[in-house]
């Protein structure tokens, strides 16, 4: 049976597939692995499906919903099926702006930062290289979370893509970062890695955040671009999960274009308007500017 | 081609050299154009501001840079964002996905047309303006083949006409027009 995804265009605009077929293998997908993806806006599973169905050369919906059955599969499509962060440093006027928070904290006790649906470890990488030119990284415990265990052991490897070498490099100019962001990384066996030293007190959750227990004590969440990919109803169900397991003073970021849902009737404090960062009242975290 | 039938969108795409023909035709649409205008050009990823604001020295409407999910309204020109591909949603609203690039580029003009093609079907008329890449080709190609309506900027007016080009070979549009013929255009639909 030839496939109906024979050319890039219809791969990359999703177009071999309708609206009921997307709805259908959706909730399928959702049943199978307790993700939601009957949540995600239709025009993005077309695309992901039709690029999943290229990949990983299905042929038709009902070999799909057949592979979907075992564990090997789910773990596959776990893997591929996220978007990956497209860089490090990504909005440099953010990370500039986490810098000069994390500069002004008043560290006693070690701060967990929780990345929850990390797929790529650019994000990650980032708020390390911050915090080691800072000299606080050993205050800083980093807990990665996501339902892929490969993609788990690539961030914890600290794995970089070629293809975003050069652009992670400007952005790292861009945020004015005290080294050379060359000496941050080695090849190895011709992949690019993050040094050892960077890598310390990464701790690794296997499972999807919404549907585990949020980390302890978390006084950071990294949260960016994530909610793209979600309607409005889970969106709000991220939100409010995140925001509730966040220390008082504590600081979550989501990205520059999401919107903050209210949680609980309330709008979360902002502290910075452009960059989306809000603070939770209270004072287990303390800043001295914030 | 029916003039008469109600648009839901008019969608223009073009690399970064046609801000100038866009803030033109921004600048001669009646202040009343009731249908929204959702604008994609290629931009520096790096550079988040300043564009909008540009566009809003003449433009007739207000333009803003749209957020996730946000609804789509009348009398407003949307701006894809810098490092964002812009979708339309079956429930008119903006979706943004920083899925890998097309054609080189976030936000991509294919995308931008090819999911106002599925979302508006004949509703949605297609602008592509002068641009240095074939992007945005295919994207009103799809445009034209739902039946809606798809004017292209006249390879002559253009700085740079590989973008008019590549989506002349693929297809033949309902018009090819100099900006100012296409602002003409847009206001007649206001009326």
């Amino acid at each position: 049976m030839p496939s109906i995804f024979n050319t890039d265009i219809v791969v990359s605009m999703g177009s071999g597939f309708g609206i009921k077929e997307v709805k259908e293998l959706s909730s399928v997908m959702e049943e199978s692995t307790g993700i939601p993806y009957g949540h995600m806006p239709v025009s993005f599973l077309k695309r992901r499906l039709a690029y999943i169905f290229k990949k990983h050369n299905i042929r038709n919906p009902e070999t799909f919903k057949q592979m979907l059955e075992t564990e090997v599969y789910r773990e596959r499509l776990a893997y591929d099926f996220p978007v990956d962060t497209t860089e490090m440093f990504r909005d440099p006027g953010f990370w500039r702006y986490l810098r000069s928070l994390l500069k002004s904290m008043v560290i006693s006790d070690r701060i967990n930062v929780w990345f929850p649906e990390v797929s790529s470890g650019e994000e990650v990488f980032s708020f390390l290289i911050i915090a080691k030119e800072l000299g606080i990284r050993d205050k800083f415990n980093i807990i990665c979370q996501h339902h892929s265990e490969e993609r788990l052991e690539e961030i914890k490897r600290g794995v970089l893509f070629n293809k975003n070498l050069s652009v992670n490099n400007s952005n790292y100019i861009r945020i004015e970062g005290s080294g050379v962001f060359e000496n941050y990384y080695s090849l190895v066996d011709n992949v690019f890695i993050l040094k050892e030293f960077l890598l310390k007190d990464i701790q690794t959750v296997h499972g999807y955040f919404l549907n585990n227990p949020a980390p302890d004590e978390t006084g950071i969440i990294i949260f960016r671009n994530k909610m793209l990919y979600y309607d409005k109803e889970v969106s709000e169900t991220c939100a409010r999960k995140l925001w509730d397991s966040l220390l008082p003073g504590g600081i979550m970021t989501i990205g520059a274009k999401e919107q903050m849902p209210e949680i609980s009737g309330e709008k979360p404090e902002y502290l910075n308007t452009k960059e989306k960062i809000f603070k939770k009242h209270g004072f287990e975290i303390n800043w001295n500017n914030g | 081609m029916d003039d008469n039938k109600r648009y839901k969108a008019v969608i223009i795409g073009g690399s970064a050299g046609s801000f100038s023909v866009v803030s033109k035709i921004l600048s001669k649409l009646d202040p009343d154009f009731p249908v929204p205008v959702i604008i994609c050009l290629h931009r520096l990823k790096h550079v988040r501001s300043g564009l909008v604001e540009g566009l809003n020295l003449k433009s007739k409407i207000k333009v803003v840079e749209p957020d996730d999910k946000e609804r789509i309204t009348g009398k407003h020109a949307y701006l894809a964002p810098s490092n964002y591909h812009l979708f339309i949603e079956y429930d008119n609203t903006f979706h943004l996905s920083t899925e890998e690039t097309l054609n080189h580029s976030r936000p991509s003009i294919d995308y931008t047309f090819s999911s106002a093609a599925y979302t508006y079907r004949d509703k949605v008329l297609g602008i592509i303006l002068t641009g240095a890449n074939k992007d945005g080709a295919n994207g009103l190609k799809e445009i034209h083949e739902k039946n809606g309506t798809t004017i292209i900027q006249d390879p002559d007016s253009c700085d740079i006409d590989t973008m008019t080009k590549a989506a002349l070979k693929l297809f033949r549009p309902d018009y090819v027009m100099t900006p100012e013929k296409i602002a003409e255009y847009l206001n007649q639909l206001a009326v």
